[in-house]
Parts: C-alpha cells; sequence; structure tokens
C-alpha cells in the first residue's frame, strides 16, 4: 500500500531524479578532465575551463559575479555551472548552443575567455609529449584533431552529474526529508517556482522572461534571447537555470545580482511570481534548495 | 571455332551487363534507402509534432507539469527538421520541388518553436496568477467582514478565468472585466490584499488573448498539412522514379535472361557439335579398322598389329572354299549373308582364352590372330572351326547351304605370305581342310611349278607343237641373207609362243630334253637339205657331255648328208670339258660345220678357246650391242671384241641388232654379220629374199 501510494506520488510529481548511472566514455572523459582543468587551452596558459566552472568548490559555476578570462578581461555575465548541464535543453544563459558540443567550442574560441583557435589548440596539445600519447592511445591517431578534443571535454562534463541528492532519495521513497524541508517543497510548488523550475533539473527546460510582474531594471545588456533573435518579445528572456547544487554556486541570476540564495528567492519572487513571500516562507524553500545538492560526480574521484 | 568466338563476344556483353546490374543494383539500393531515409524524416517530424501538441494541452492543463519532455521535442523537432533538410534525395535536380516544400517548411517550424517558446513564457505567467488568485482567494475571508461585497467579486474573476482557460476562448475574458477596488477605510493590509489581486487577475487579463491567440496557432495542424503536401511532392516524383527504376530492371532482366539462354543454346550446341564430332571420329576409326560386312577387324587392322612384330601370333587363315560358285549361284546377297554367318561362326568359346582377334582380310579369307598357344592346340581349334562350319546349316532366305573353310595355321613372319601358301597347298589336296606352315613348302611349289612344266612341254611334244624358228644372219658386206640360227618354240594351245627359257632349263634335267633338242636338229636339217643357207644350232657343254644326244646328232648329220650346218656352243657355260669340246670341234668340222662362240663378251669369255680350237664366228653378245650408241664403254669392249677377232682373223656377229643406227654402226666397225629385229625376226618360215635393202 506504501509502495503503491509512493509510486503514485512519484510518477504524479513535476521533478524527477537524476538518473543514478550517467553513460560516458570513461577513457575519453579522463582525457576531458586533464584538458578541462589545463590551462594549456587558453592562449596565455592561464586560464582553464576550471577557472569559471568550479567543479571543486563552486558547485561547477563562478564565485565571481562576472567571469575573468585571459588577461584578466571580464565577461559578460554570471557564469552557469556545467553540474548536470548534459539534463539541460540548451546551453548558455540564452539557449544558443543546441548542445555540449556547440557549447565546449565558444569559450576557447572568445577573445575574453581562452583566446584561442582551433589551430591553436592543435599545435599546442600536439608539442605535448603527454597529450601525443594520450590522443594515440585513446582516438588511435597521430595527429590531435580540435574536434577530439572537443569530443574529450564533452565526454568529461557528461560525467559530471550529481544524482543521489536528498531530494532524489525522497522522491525514489527512499529518504524521508524534515518537516521544513517538505513544507519548503510544498511552497515551492504553492507559490509557483514550480511553473519554470521542473524536470530533472528543476529548470534548463524552457527559456523565461525575467520581469513578469515587475519589470527587471539593470543597466546592462546581458546577452538575452534577443541579442540573438532582435525579437522584442524576447527582452530579458533566458534559459531557466537548474537549481540542482543551488547552495554551492552563488552568486546567483545571470547578473550575479544576487549574493545569497535568499537574495534570489526573494528576487525571483518579486519578478517572477509578484508576491511578497516571508521570510519563514523563504527559509523552507532555501531548506528545500538544499537537499537538492548531490554527490560529487564520480569522475572527480578518479586519479588522472 | 566461329561459335567459341561468339560465346567469348556474349560472355564480353554478360559482363558488361554484369557490372550495369551491379552499378544499377547499387544506384537502386543507394535509391531506395534515400527514399526510405526521406520518409522516415518526413515521419519523425509529424510524431515530434504531435507529441509536442500533446504536451502543450497537458502543461496548459495540469498545474504542475514537468516540461523536460516538451523541450525534449521542441528540439527533436528542430534536429529532425535539420535532418529532413540534409536528405542527400534532395540534392538530386528531380527533386527540387520536393526541396522547394521542404524549405517552405523552415519558417513554419521556426514559427512554431518561437511561438512554443513564447506561449510558455505566457503560460508561466498565467499559470502562475491564477494559482496566486485562488491561494488569495482563501485569504479574503480572514481579511474582509463576510458582508463585504469584495468576496463575491473575488469569486466571480476566478470563476470567469477558470472557465476562460479551461474553454480557451479569448472572448471569456475582455476589457469588461472589473478588478476589485480599494477603499480608502481599507487597512494597509487589505489594501496590500487587492493590490496584489488586481496585479494578477490584470496580468491574466492583459495576457490572456495572446495566451489564447499562441495555444491556437501551435494547435495549428499546419506543420502536418505542409508536411503531407510535401509527402505528395515527393511521392509523385519518386513514384515516378521508382517506376522507371522498375522499367529498367525488368528491362536488365529480360536482356539478362535471353542473353543467358543464347549462351545456353549456344553451349548445347558445342556440347552437340562435338558429340557429333566424336561420334564422326569414332566412326571413322571403326571404318578404318572394321569390316563393313561382319563388323570384324580389316586386313589395315591386321598389317597395323603384324606390323609391330612385337607380339608373337599364331595366325589361322581361313579361306571359305568355292566361295565364288555361292556367289555366282546365289547372288551377292547371298553371298555376303554367307560371309556375316561364318564371321560369328568363327569365333568360338574355346578361342577366348588365346585373346583372338578376328579379321576379314579378303572377299571370302578370314583371318584369326591368337596368342600363347601351342601348335597342338592350335591344330583342335583349326579342326574345331572347320567342323564347326562344315557342319552348320547355313539357311539363307530360304536357301540351305553347307560350305567347308580351309584353314592355315601359321606363325611364322611373314606371317601373311606363309599362311597364304600353305593356303594354295591345301586346295590341292582336297582331303585336307588345315595345315600348318612349313619352311619346306618353297621348295614344293618350285617342284610343282616345274612338274607343269614338265606336263606343258611333254604335252606340246606329243602334240607337235614344239617348232624351229629361224633367225636371218644378214652379210653386212654382200648385204645378203647368209646364215640362219635355228631356235626352239613351243606353241601353247591357245596360240601364243612361249619362249625357250621358259621350259628348257626346267625340262634340262629330263629326257625331255633330248627330245625338244632332237626335234631342232630334225628340223634344222630338214631345213638345211633344202636351202643354200647356212643354219646353225645351239649346243651348251651339257649337250656336248650328253653322250646319247651326242649319238643321236651325228647319227642325223651323218645320214643328212648337210654341210651347211653351224653349231653355236654357249659361250655363259665355263667350257669345263675341254677335251670333250675338242673332239666334239674336230668330228663336227669333218661335217663342214662352223664352230660359232655364243653370247661372247659375258660369262666365261675365255681367250683361251681360240688358241685351242678353231672357231670361226665370235657372236658378241646382244647386250653389248643393243647398247652401243647410248654407252660409250660398252661400244668400247664392242670395239675391243672387233679388234681381237681381226687379229685372230675370225669373223665376227652381232645380234640384237635392233634398228638402223646400231646397224650403221657396227657396219663402220666393220663386223661381218648382222642379226636381230633390224634384220628380221626369228619366224617358222625362211625369208623369201636373201637380198634385203637396208
Amino acid at each position: 500500500m506504501t509502495l503503491f501510494f509512493g509510486l503514485t506520488v512519484f510518477a504524479q510529481e513535476p521533478v524527477s531524479p537524476i538518473p543514478l548511472i550517467a553513460q560516458y566514455d570513461k577513457q575519453k572523459a579522463l582525457l576531458g578532465y586533464r584538458l578541462f582543468i589545463d590551462p594549456i587551452l587558453s592562449s596565455t596558459n592561464s586560464v582553464a575551463c576550471l577557472s569559471c566552472h568550479d567543479i571543486f568548490f563552486g558547485g561547477g559555476a563562478d564565485r565571481n559575479k562576472i567571469s575573468f578570462g585571459v588577461y584578466n578581461k571580464k565577461g559578460n555575465i554570471q557564469s552557469p555551472t556545467v553540474l548536470n548541464a548534459r539534463y539541460n535543453f540548451k546551453q548558455f544563459w540564452n539557449g544558443r548552443a543546441q548542445d555540449l558540443y556547440q557549447q565546449a567550442n565558444a569559450p576557447i574560441y572568445n577573445p575574453v575567455e581562452l583566446n584561442m583557435t582551433n589551430k591553436d589548440v592543435e599545435k599546442k596539445l600536439s608539442a605535448s609529449q603527454l597529450y601525443r600519447s594520450l590522443f594515440l592511445q585513446i582516438y588511435k591517431t597521430n595527429s590531435i584533431q580540435f574536434s577530439q578534443v572537443i569530443d574529450a571535454i564533452v565526454e568529461f562534463e557528461k560525467a559530471l552529474t550529481t544524482p543521489n541528492s536528498r531530494f532524489d532519495r525522497y522522491l525514489r521513497g527512499e529518504k524521508s526529508l524534515s518537516q521544513d524541508e517538505i513544507d519548503g517543497y510544498t511552497l515551492f510548488k504553492q507559490v509557483g517556482c514550480i511553473t519554470c523550475h521542473n524536470g530533472m533539473n528543476l529548470g534548463g527546460n524552457s527559456m523565461q522572461k525575467i520581469g513578469l510582474f515587475e519589470k527587471y531594471t539593470n543597466q546592462k545588456n546581458y546577452p538575452d534571447l534577443y541579442s540573438i533573435t532582435h525579437d522584442p518579445d524576447y527582452k530579458n528572456v533566458f534559459k531557466v537555470p537548474t537549481l540542482r547544487n543551488i547552495s554551492q554556486t552563488a552568486p546567483y541570476l545571470h547578473d550575479g545580482s544576487a549574493k545569497t540564495l535568499k537574495d534570489a528567492v526573494k528576487a525571483m519572487a518579486r519578478y517572477q511570481l509578484g508576491s511578497k513571500l516571508s521570510d519563514q516562507e523563504i527559509d523552507k524553500i532555501i531548506k528545500f534548495l538544499e537537499t537538492l545538492d548531490g554527490e560529487t560526480p564520480k569522475i572527480l574521484k578518479e586519479k588522472i | 571455332m566461329k561459335l567459341y568466338k561468339n560465346i567469348f563476344f556474349l560472355l564480353l556483353i554478360v559482363s558488361g551487363l554484369f557490372y550495369i546490374i551491379l552499378s544499377f543494383y547499387s544506384y537502386e539500393q543507394k535509391f531506395s534507402s534515400e527514399i526510405k531515409s526521406f520518409r522516415a524524416s518526413i515521419s519523425h517530424i509529424e510524431r515530434d509534432n504531435s507529441d509536442l501538441k500533446y504536451n502543450i494541452l497537458q502543461s496548459s492543463i495540469y498545474a504542475y507539469y514537468n516540461q523536460d519532455a516538451t523541450a525534449k521535442y521542441v528540439n527533436l523537432l528542430q534536429l529532425d527538421y535539420d535532418h529532413l533538410k540534409n536528405e542527400s534525395i534532395l540534392n538530386d535536380s528531380n527533386y527540387a520541388d520536393v526541396k522547394n516544400q521542404v524549405n517552405k517548411l523552415n519558417p513554419i517550424v521556426n514559427d512554431k518553436i518561437n511561438n512554443i517558446q513564447k506561449y510558455l513564457i505566457i503560460n508561466a505567467g498565467i499559470k502562475n496568477s491564477f494559482i496566486f488568485l485562488l491561494r488569495e482567494a482563501s485569504k479574503s475571508n480572514a481579511l474582509f467582514p463576510s458582508n463585504n461585497p469584495i468576496h463575491s467579486q473575488i469569486t466571480s474573476l476566478i470563476t470567469t478565468f477558470s472557465n476562460a482557460r479551461r474553454i480557451l476562448d479569448s472572448d471569456y475574458i475582455n476589457s469588461n472585466i472589473i478588478l476589485l477596488e480599494s477603499h480608502k477605510n481599507y487597512t494597509p493590509k487589505q489594501k496590500e490584499f487587492v493590490a496584489k489581486f488586481n496585479l494578477h487577475a490584470s496580468y491574466l487579463k492583459n495576457n490572456f488573448k495572446e495566451f489564447i491567440l499562441l495555444a491556437n496557432v501551435i494547435l495549428e495542424n499546419n506543420i502536418n498539412t505542409e508536411l503531407s503536401s510535401t509527402n505528395k511532392v515527393f511521392d509523385n516524383i519518386s513514384t515516378h522514379d521508382t517506376q522507371i527504376l522498375n522499367y529498367f530492371t525488368f528491362f536488365i532482366i529480360t536482356v539478362s535472361s535471353i542473353l543467358f539462354g543464347i549462351i545456353i543454346f549456344l553451349l548445347i550446341k558445342i556440347a552437340n557439335e562435338n558429340k557429333t564430332l566424336k561420334i564422326t571420329q569414332t566412326e571413322l576409326d571403326y571404318l578404318l579398322t572394321h569390316d563393313k560386312l561382319t563388323s570384324l577387324f580389316n586386313r589395315y587392322e591386321f598389317e597395323q598389329l603384324v606390323a609391330s612384330g612385337n607380339t608373337l601370333y599364331t595366325l589361322l587363315l581361313i579361306n571359305v572354299d568355292k566361295f565364288k560358285q555361292v556367289n555366282d549361284l546365289y547372288g551377292n546377297s547371298i553371298g555376303n549373308k554367307l560371309l556375316q554367318e561364318i564371321s560369328k561362326l568363327i569365333q568360338l568359346e574355346m578361342l577366348r582364352v588365346y585373346s583372338p582377334k578376328y579379321f576379314r582380310i579378303g572377299g571370302d579369307e578370314f583371318a584369326i590372330l591368337l596368342q600363347h598357344i601351342s601348335s597342338h592346340d592350335a591344330k583342335i581349334v583349326a579342326n574345331s572351326l572347320s567342323n564347326t562350319i562344315l557342319s552348320h546349316n547355313f539357311v539363307l532366305s530360304d536357301i540351305s547351304i553347307h560350305v567347308c573353310v580351309s584353314i592355315a595355321i601359321n606363325h611364322e613372319y611373314p606371317l601373311l605370305e606363309n599362311a597364304d601358301m600353305t593356303l594354295k597347298h591345301i586346295k590341292k589336296l582336297p582331303e585336307i581342310r588345315y595345315m600348318f606352315f612349313d619352311k619346306k613348302m618353297n621348295f614344293i611349289e618350285t617342284i610343282k611349278t616345274n612338274i607343269d612344266t614338265i606336263n606343258l612341254v611333254e604335252h606340246a611334244i606329243t602334240e607337235d607343237r614344239v617348232v624351229t624358228f629361224y633367225q636371218p644372219i644378214l652379210n653386212i658386206k654382200t648385204k645378203k641373207i647368209e646364215k640362219y640360227e635355228a631356235l626352239v618354240r613351243i606353241i601353247n594351245k591357245d596360240g601364243s609362243v612361249l619362249a625357250p627359257y621358259a621350259f628348257l632349263p626346267i625340262v634340262q634335267q629330263t629326257s625331255l630334253y633330248q627330245d625338244i633338242t632332237k626335234i631342232v636338229i630334225e628340223n634344222t636339217l630338214e631345213k638345211a637339205k633344202v636351202n643354200n643357207y647356212r643354219f646353225s644350232i645351239n649346243f651348251s657343254m651339257q649337250d656336248i657331255s650328253n653322250i646319247p644326244l651326242m649319238e643321236i646328232f651325228f647319227s642325223q648329220l651323218e645320214s643328212s648328208k648337210v654341210s651347211n650346218l653351224d653349231i653355236e656352243l654357249l659361250e655363259t657355260e665355263h667350257l669345263y670339258n675341254f677335251h670333250m669340246i675338242k673332239d666334239f670341234i674336230l668330228k663336227v668340222k669333218t661335217f663342214g660345220c662352223n664352230i660359232l662362240i655364243d653370247d661372247f663378251g659375258t660369262g666365261y669369255s675365255n681367250f683361251s678357246y681360240f688358241s685351242e680350237f678353231e672357231i670361226d664366228i665370235l657372236k658378241i653378245d646382244g647386250s653389248i650391242t643393243k647398247e652401243i650408241n647410248n654407252n660409250s664403254k660398252k661400244l668400247q669392249i664392242f670395239k675391243a671384241i672387233s679388234n681381237f677377232s681381226d687379229a685372230i682373223s675370225t669373223k665376227t656377229l652381232a645380234e640384237f641388232v635392233e634398228n638402223r643406227e646400231i646397224y650403221k654402226t657396227i657396219e663402220e666397225i666393220g663386223i661381218t654379220y648382222a642379226q636381230g629385229y633390224f634384220i628380221g625376226k626369228p619366224s617358222p618360215t625362211l625369208l623369201e629374199d636373201d637380198e634385203i635393202t637396208i
């Protein structure tokens, strides 16, 4: 009876757990791991993917409001997390990359990020005895191709999933949550957060306008969907970010304007829901959000 | 050969065709996989579209909805459309219309995705506002007294919105919707409630129209409509192409089948020709080595087998006795049937062990070659054969015939010749059926012939057919016939004339010789008596040493009283009894006989005779005279003999003077006498005139 009830709840839930097993090629992923953390991919040997996607301490995102690239050049948006990115329907804040492959190219080319060309990448990696032997071993090639570099990085990113969060285990009926946490989840649904933050990633599956009930005013022109489509309807339209591991990825919002989770929840209630939540309500929602922290990806425990 | 060329040519064509078929097959495979792939792309889009619609409808109904699936289908729609655009078949210029159609779909797909995006944005606000209103409505009871009309206003607004949302009709919400009113005397909390409520109610009011509009646009079937017309265009072209491919396939199959048929036909033809050729070859071989009538081996095969001489054969040569009579009496067809029957009969079972080979080697002659058979067994076999045929009653076309055969047995080479001789031998001995070849048979044969000759001479003598011919001899100086040489002849019953060499050597050993000599002497003396010419007769050494003959001769010579008889001594034999010859010469000289040495120049030409005997005429051998005009050596010999005879004052006589040229030459050399066809042939009578014109 309990099992039946549990299943019914689960089936009706607008959130689904992260799969326990992520499919990826381990050899390639390990090579991708090395590339991810190696500043060799930047023109100045000073910046790596890791610089803006802190998978060790930053929940896969940047603790800076805005990321810094080569020569400490400033980017134009808060770096989103790389964790569970494979379950996003599009990549980047404005969703301009259809998948991880398209995404991985961009920072390498970006002059304010890694500032490289694919020829540069091939040349630099080919000069390295280590990479030559690794690529020979894995891709059976003597000449390293840029596409193989991207492939390896993407394979690593595919491995960056954080299953078994407390909430996932609750959904699976393996663990119970505290009353506050359950209340937080109920509030999360009741006040309408769930409308956009649903699915496996609690977000990452739709584009939404920031400032539905109150105009979101910000001096800066952030690269929103309008910047790509030039459709006025898409001004301030961004991809809904994932709430997985949200406690670790401060600062929040596309502009990093919310320093704390509380600030972020408040802002969302104001702009998106047209409502004001009590401190008590906010605390409960945050308690719920904290249950979304998952396990460290297994691959990060591997030695490279 | 031409057939092979044709087949080679056909094979070339077939290989070409095969290549075409292969290329065609790969093209056809590519084409059909392209068609399949294109159809699959279309159906994927159709599926994405309907899945998407279902998800959109659900998301508008449920308060909480997991949008992962919607996101997934939006991505899939985009992906599948890109896939469709890149279908390889669209690169084919024939499918330009389809490509246009697919391109037309591009803005529709983009619009669809765009609209969904916009719908989801509005939907989020609408949903949240609706939830907010529902949630806030419950708070109103605590905030406002129960008689406050705000309660019914709230209820009415929520009913309107929820109906509108359920029915998806924009007309439900119009500008007439009245929001809540705030009063000055409301508490700040009450004022805040009204403000919040109105914020969401106006959001709904302002955005509902567009929400409904977008929902309707999204639910429009435009993608499917466009897809089905794309499908239609595609079907038209691809059906046409498929039809062409089908025709071509049919064509290729037909041509291949025809060619295949032709090749099979030609191969069969070749096989048949080879068969015929082989049969002809076999037949020819058979005809070459076999007798047509009896199917036994023929003489050719017999000779081939025997010629090698490697095998020791015993030959049984079988001759059908009096076969010619059978043929004459009953006709050739019966004769042939008889031979066929015999050919079967002679293949006796008992011969098997001797590896027999049967031949028909002549008209009525069969041969059997046997191996490893003893003489004793050969005789038994021959006896059996003979008895088998003798006892067989040949019934041929209602005629019953009995025949017998003669069998010669021989194992000595020359096989056939010896057997033949044996067979001839048997034929003369009526009681003998078979006989072994014996080397003595050759001698017996000779005796047989001699006996025949003796018989012939005997008969000639008794029937007065031994006659004397006379050949004239001319004195070259006087141009007158001076002498005749007497020559013996036998006139056969049929009138033909038999020369002495055919019978004299044989009868020499018998008393007949004396009889013949007597006749010649008698005849010649008769002639000499009544003619003035000189007549010469020939005596050999044997004649002279034959005392009874000599007695007869001298008695006749004495009684005839002629003095014009000359004696020609045959020089061919050695005059071995010197004294006897000397006595003979002295004696005949007393009768006025001249002595001629016959055939001088050949044989034992002994010049010593001339010193011992009184030789009158030297008769130069005909073989020298005959050729003096075309053989210089013979001319020299001739001249030498002439000089020699001059030296010893002996006259010369040249015989075989066959023509004028020879005559002129010998006249020039100074020969005394000439004899030969040019002067006159031997004849039973003498010439009428003794003078002849040269």
